[in-house]
């Protein structure tokens, strides 16, 4: 079996098998304590994978630096679920707001300087594309940023909650949106590649942010039932993990490729 | 052809920006004594096996103006 049909086959089976845990709620009256358990272990795929491209590339290549950004970013978001975990299951304290918002939100910027760096290295040619698929995606792009701030502030506006809470769901807005138009672009980045080993990577990369720009709507909607461990709203999970394993899914896919052509011409050079 | 100044190490930093410096060297060690048409065809192979053949060509075609090489 090919390394990258390894990677996806385990990714797969760490999705398929956190799925279960999370609909059939597998461990009863454990079952909060046992997915908030597996599910701070899952950014750890991404990251793994974020530091495998950016080994293979190394830091003084611009799509290394870039894979440094977006791991960087990443890595906040594993600290965040990690002090969340400690606040929700250890001390049982109430996680939101605390400590671990501000490194969920400082994961942002991170992961925007990485995906404007890789667009500024890829020099995207917009002019090749059909105007009409250029107003479609404008168009989405919009009602996307549109939906974003619906839910993400004027649905999720409580003001029963206190300042900090609100201005905490603002910028969880804020950064999604914010990650939202480079995602456009990436859509664009991973069209681009098409026929070659990077377009799923950016494709897997795109549907990952996308996930998260969900995870994140439904969490500003649903904070209380969520925070308090009740299903459906759980669920919610589902969609991070799903964006970690496919930042994971991307990094992996790139580095095992990079990999696969170091090879061969190491082989070519061995004749 | 002849070798051209300058266009190997075109080559090999486009390679080098692809795959990272690691490749590049090889690259560069590898067809130190090829024809720039053998080294621009392997780099076309290279290339489009991660970018795909339409991001290759815009990748190259730089070079192939830069050179005034006919593909």
């Amino acid at each position: 079996m090919k390394p990258k049909s390894t990677i996806f086959a385990v990714l797969f089976v760490v999705f398929l098998l956190t799925f279960f845990l999370y609909f059939f709620r597998i461990g009863a009256d454990h079952n909060a304590q046992l997915i908030n358990f597996v599910y701070v272990f899952i950014p750890l795929f991404s990251i793994v994978g974020g530091l495998y491209v950016v080994g293979e590339y190394t830091l003084t290549n611009p799509h290394g630096k870039a894979a440094a950004y977006i791991t960087a970013g990443l890595v906040m978001w594993f600290i965040g679920e990690v002090i969340y975990y400690i606040y929700a299951f250890i001390f049982h304290i109430s996680p939101y707001p605390s400590i671990s918002d501000s490194a969920y939100i400082l994961g942002y910027p991170f992961l925007l300087k990485g995906f404007l760096m890789e667009l500024k290295i890829a020099k995207t040619n917009w002019a090749n594309i059909n105007r009409g698929v250029v107003m479609l995606v404008g168009i989405a792009t919009f009602v996307l940023a549109g939906l974003v701030v619906y839910f993400g502030e004027y649905i999720a506006y409580d003001p029963s909650s206190s300042l900090l809470e609100n201005s905490i769901k603002i910028a969880y807005t804020a950064g999604d949106i914010l990650l939202l138009v480079p995602a456009i672009f990436l859509l664009k980045l991973g069209i681009d590649y098409k026929g070659g080993k990077l377009f799923s990577a950016w494709l897997a990369i795109f549907f990952a942010v996308f996930a998260t720009l969900w995870g994140d709507i439904l969490f500003a909607v649903y904070t209380t039932p969520y925070e308090l461990s009740i299903w459906p709203y759980t669920l919610i999970d589902l969609l991070w993990i799903f964006s970690y394993l496919m930042f994971a899914y991307g990094f992996f896919t790139t580095a095992f490729s990079l990999r696969d052509i170091h090879e061969k011409l190491l082989k070519s050079l061995k004749k | 052809m002849e070798k051209i100044e300058g266009l190997q190490e075109d080559v090999v930093r486009l390679i080098s920006l692809n795959f990272g410096e690691k490749s590049g060297n090889l690259f560069n060690n590898f067809y130190d004594h090829e024809t720039p048409e053998v080294m621009l065809a392997s780099a076309r192979e290279l290339l489009a096996e991660l970018l795909g053949p339409a991001r290759t060509e815009i990748e190259l075609e730089v070079i192939y103006k830069k050179y005034n090489i006919q593909k």
